[in-house]
């Protein structure tokens, strides 16, 4: 390619935007549905139920320790496609670019989507690129929608959990979250974070094993941990214990979040799953998810009960219970 | 002259029940030969008199003249009726189906005459711990529901033996219609419990002796007791309760024992032997061969109270004088109340158990007080002894429901002229408190009987009283700025009318800019309030972690003082900073990225506390500011420079320029103690002439002082005087905290304004 910056004229429907479909975007996702470039994917489905999803990724910066942009577009689709308990088949993106990114951060985000897809068998079929002008938007904004196949006897409802049942993480917490504040700020740890974005298809074999075991999925991406369960704690009409010496933090992330006053538990996960399992199984399904590298820290953290309903409680070391609530805002201080 | 003979109703409001006054009414109308009857109805006390119209007016007048001590007349009227013909005075059986606007009286501290009955061999209560009458004893932590009967309180599974119930039935007896009234035949026992929950027969005194830890089952929940003088128990006792720095209340035998270990005035010799039987915060004598190191580290007060019940004379003898009674909780949980939870919870702390089988309904912890060089009380925790005493305050018509702060809870519920505020539920994050709040909600409006429809809240979004008000269905809810809460509290102890200057002073609070604030002076009423002037914001990097460590406080005022100069000054000065944690910090100062600000007072008092190397860790709730006050040296009277300007039209009080000064002070090696009351002064002086200003600015002579800062007696004792001398009239707080253990007070009297005359 002639320029190595994004020009408004790359967004023109001309020449211009037909070389940059074929040289960077059909060459990356090359597949034999994308191929003939129609208007629409046409695609043959397995039977089952339709399951689909959608997420827009602006994020500063653009490339993160441990991921970038490209990488977690596919990661966020794909890993609502699987809490859904559905088998992710087919993705469509958009492009929304800012006049004036380099074409090479482009090409490497679109590298990183396509090898991120390919892990997970997943195809990109459609997509759509627009350009804007510089300040109209921040280096490139993504937007991914995916389809998968839920399996028939499959239906991951918060209705489905029960009390008794046991609360399970698929890993450490806290730590993309932690990665891209420490990136935008400028932070740097003795011991770097990395961001644990990644696509969590070693799950379909689990959904295949533990299928009626499994009451319900959640991808605790904005919010953390915390904003998913207390969702969870609504939705069910339950309340949920975790045990806070319980739940999976690395030492590096706990260290900073103590240094910035920050707690894990609100923080975006971008590689993990809260998967509530029924009681009996539980001990099988987490030694299962420790034979993979995936989910190698999953760790049993809490478990479901009648009471309190719609409430999230952390037991703490000494004994006591505080409720983990849903912050509005941001972390405002409390203690007088 | 002919005699006028009429008939009338009295009926008389206030805490009126379960005080000795349907005898005292009895006893004084026999005195005038007047026919009739009393009762005690769910709406306040009534009464029917026949007889000559002068001895009735005679009689009227002594009625709400001289009442019985725990009586509390609120307000009374008089009625003239049809003649009914009465043959007698009688005491009628309660009414329970009139409106409920009858008062529960507080627990009392046993009075007197129980107390020489209890030690009394002859007696035949001699040495049984649940003595009572109608001048003393349990009321609010047994009582269940209106109207106050023994059916109704936690007493109802013991009926009175023949004798007891002579007693109760006698108006001319003390314990005529004592509703706990109970002998060793009758009533409670206790019993002395091992780990196991075994029975034991020993004597808990020797247990003491021999350095044993004992959970006490007292008023209002248990109490942890250890000798205070046994300096090894006290250490295991602090080191099991993994409360590192708190310092330990005391119980002393008498108030001569008192006096042994502490300076008392008389004032506060009044408040040791009052009826409430509070805790009052004393300086302890130098030398005073008590460990302080262990009791109150870092201090030079002691927390002491009286035996209050007939069980604490039993911990006592020649020679166990001085007990640690610290409130049996574990971290932050609500206090124990339950015989089985004591157990299965303090079982790795408590050694024994003293246990005994009355129930306790409403927990309740002891009120905590000191009072200022004014005479006044000012009171840390307001609970046993007060609560559920009503304050009087000049409301509009609408019962309202205030849910107060976060930490140190309490609620308030208007009704009539009145603001009930609660006991303190803690840090209502923990759940059980939270439980207990809500449960005390219910309780209070039972025995109210109001059903507010108007809640007062805080503005933080994220306080658990603010999320349970917005989940409340079909209220109006009204938002209170934190300070200004802050300052209608002490407006309305002295229903103070138009608009007044207030000083709020505390550690956090959100502020309506997005802001923390913590050092504020506004210009307020009722109906709301503009702010005049604030202490300089600093950036706040890490929230409520800075309250936790105070020396991350002074590294972000050294970085606002000295800038860049910080990487040195900082290992000179705060050596226990971890350089990491240094380095995050000030990379968070200099981006200045997503950082909050504060104007929080109790933050620059962390700051201070930890550059002179006094505390940099805080381990309870302002332990900084407290052992900063400890160390002051009151010979000191020099302060710091500061300035003040105008910014936005907020004047700013700036402190930055006392840290030059501060530390090159510490370098010549001035003593902590100077310094730190150099610091207090230089707070002083700088409020004061900032108020001058604003009086200048705005005409307004009144100032009213509030929050947990002001706990501090320096600041609160020099301020007074300072602007006194100004010519100011300046308000304190004198029946709730000025903590946030009093703010739902003044959230209540704003809401009652603002909704004044609507419906
Ligand atoms: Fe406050
Ligand atoms: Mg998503
Ligand atoms: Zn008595
Ligand atoms: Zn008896």
């Amino acid at each position: 390619m002639k320029h190595d910056r994004i020009l408004l004229a790359h967004g023109s429907g001309g020449l211009m935007s037909q070389r940059l479909i074929d040289e960077i975007f059909k060459k990356a996702f090359n597949n034999d549905i994308m191929e003939p470039m129609l208007d629409g994917a046409i695609l043959d489905l397995p039977a089952g139920k339709l399951a689909m999803s959608t997420d827009s990724f602006v994020i500063t910066p653009l490339f993160f320790p441990g991921g970038d942009i490209g990488k977690l577009s596919i990661c966020g689709t794909v890993n609502d496609l699987l809490a859904c308990g559905a088998q992710p088949l087919y993705l469509s993106t958009a492009f929304i670019i800012e006049e004036g990114l380099p074409i090479s951060d482009l090409r490497s985000i679109v590298a990183s989507m396509a090898e991120t897809a390919r892990q997970v068998g997943v195809k990109l079929v459609t997509g759509d690129t627009k350009v804007v002008e510089k300040g109209s938007a921040d280096g490139v904004f993504i937007n991914t929608t995916g389809i998968g196949i839920i399996p028939a006897g499959i239906d991951y409802l918060p209705q489905r959990i029960n009390s008794g049942d046991k609360v399970i993480v698929t890993g450490n917490i806290g730590d993309h979250g932690l990665a891209i504040l420490a990136q935008r700020e400028g932070l740097s740890f003795s011991t770097p974070v990395l961001s644990d974005c990644a696509p969590l298809y070693q799950l379909k074999d689990m959904i295949d094993k533990y299928q009626d075991a499994i009451r319900c999925m959640r991808d605790p991406t904005r919010g953390g941990l915390a904003t998913v369960l207390n969702e969870i704690a609504v939705q069910a009409g339950v309340g949920i214990r975790v045990k806070e010496a319980d739940i999976p933090v690395s030492v590096a992330v706990q260290g900073a979040c103590d240094m910035l006053g920050m707690d894990p538990l609100y923080m975006a996960n971008e590689g993990k799953m809260v998967i509530f399992v029924a009681a009996e199984a539980a001990e099988d399904f987490l030694n299962d998810l420790h034979k993979m590298s995936q989910t190698e820290n999953a760790a049993l953290i809490g478990r479901v009960s009648p009471e309190p309903a719609g409430m999230v409680l952390v037991e703490t070391e000494l004994g006591a219970e505080r409720i983990l609530g849903v912050l509005e805002g941001e972390h405002i201080p409390r203690i007088c | 002259m002919q005699t006028k003979y009429g008939s009338y109703q009295i009926r008389i409001n206030g805490i009126v029940q379960g005080v000795g006054f349907r005898p005292f009414v009895y006893r004084l109308a026999s005195e005038y030969d007047l026919k009739g009857w009393v009762l005690n109805s769910s709406a306040g006390v009534l009464i029917r008199v026949e007889g000559p119209d002068e001895q009735i007016n005679t009689f009227a007048r002594r009625l709400v003249e001289e009442p019985p001590p725990l009586a509390l007349i609120r307000s009374w009227d008089i009625n003239a009726q049809d003649w009914s013909g009465f043959t007698d005075f009688k005491i009628k059986a309660s009414d329970d189906h009139e409106q409920k606007v009858a008062m529960i009286s507080p627990d009392i501290a046993v009075c007197a005459e129980c107390r020489s009955e209890v030690l009394n061999r002859e007696d035949r209560r001699y040495h049984y711990p649940f003595i009572n009458c109608t001048n003393c004893g349990p009321r609010f932590t047994i009582i269940k529901d209106l109207p106050y009967d023994r059916s109704m309180t936690t007493m109802a599974s013991f009926p009175m033996c023949p004798e007891c119930q002579r007693e109760y039935e006698n108006p001319n007896h003390r314990r005529f219609h004592a509703q706990p009234n109970a002998c060793p035949v009758c009533g409670p026992h206790i019993s002395l419990l091992n780990r196991q929950g075994q029975e034991i027969n020993q004597d808990v005194r020797e247990l003491f002796k021999a350095g044993y830890i004992v959970a006490v089952k007292g008023l209002g929940g248990f109490h942890l007791a250890v000798n205070a003088r046994d300096a090894k128990a006290v250490a295991r006792l602090r080191k099991s309760k993994q409360r590192d720095a708190k310092p330990f209340a005391v119980m002393v035998k008498d108030v001569e024992t008192a006096h042994k270990y502490c300076l008392i005035s008389p004032p506060e010799e009044r408040w040791l032997l009052a009826p409430q039987a509070p805790i009052v915060v004393l300086k302890c004598r130098e030398g005073n061969q008590l460990n302080s190191d262990i009791i109150h580290p870092g201090l030079n007060t002691l927390g002491v109270m009286l035996p209050y019940t007939p069980l604490h004379y039993l911990l006592f003898d020649q020679d166990l004088e001085i007990l640690i009674m610290t409130s049996a909780n574990i971290s932050d949980e609500p206090l124990i109340i339950d015989n089985q939870e004591a157990i299965g919870k303090l079982g790795q702390i408590a050694d024994y158990f003293l246990v005994h089988n009355r129930d306790i309904y409403n927990p309740c912890d002891d009120s905590v007080l000191r009072v200022t060089s004014l005479d006044t009380p000012l009171f840390f925790r307001r609970a046993r002894g007060f609560v559920p005493r009503g304050i009087k305050i000049d409301d509009g018509t609408k019962p309202i429901l205030a849910v107060g702060g976060e930490m140190k809870n309490t609620f308030c519920l208007t009704r009539n002229g009145e603001a009930f505020l609660s006991q303190h539920w803690g840090d209502l994050n923990h759940f059980n408190n939270y439980m207990n709040f809500q449960r005390g909600i219910e309780r209070f409006k039972r025995m109210l009987y109001v059903e507010p429809e108007i809640i007062a809240h805080d503005l933080h979004p994220n306080y658990q009283t603010s999320r349970w008000a917005k989940m409340q269905p079909g209220v109006k809810l009204i938002e209170v700025q934190h300070h200004f809460a802050h300052l209608a509290s002490v407006m309305a102890e002295h229903n103070l009318q138009g608009e007044v200057l207030g000083l709020i002073c505390d550690g956090t609070g959100w502020g309506t800019d997005g802001a923390v604030w913590g050092g504020e002076i506004l210009r307020a009423d009722y109906t709301g309030f503009t702010r005049l002037a604030q202490h300089k914001y600093v950036p706040f990097p890490g929230g409520d972690q800075n309250a936790k460590k105070p020396y991350r406080m002074a590294l972000i005022y050294l970085y606002a003082a000295f800038g860049e100069e910080v990487f040195d000054l900082a290992e000179q000065f705060l050596p226990q900073l971890a350089t990491e944690e240094k380095n995050i910090m000030l990379t968070c100062l200099m981006n200045n990225a997503h950082v909050l600000r504060t104007s929080s007072c109790g933050r620059l008092f962390d700051a201070a506390g930890a550059i002179l190397g006094i505390c940099s860790i805080n381990q309870y709730e302002g332990q900084a500011a407290a052992e900063l006050e400890a160390w002051a040296d009151p010979f000191e009277k020099g302060h710091y420079g500061f300035d003040l300007y105008a910014e936005q039209g907020i004047w700013q009080m700036d402190v930055l320029p006392m840290w030059p000064e501060m530390l090159a002070e510490i370098k010549r090696n001035y003593l902590p103690g100077r310094i730190a009351q150099k610091f207090h002064l230089t707070l002083v002086k700088m409020w004061t002439k900032t108020l001058c200003k604003l009086r200048d600015e705005t005409g307004l002579n009144r100032v009213v002082l509030s929050g947990g800062v002001f706990c501090n007696q320096i600041l609160s004792n020099g301020l007074y005087k300072s602007l006194t001398e100004e010519g100011f009239k300046v308000y304190l707080h004198q029946q709730v905290p000025p903590g946030d253990g009093g703010i739902s007070l003044g959230q209540a009297i704003i809401a009652s304004e603002v909704y004044r005359g609507c419906v």
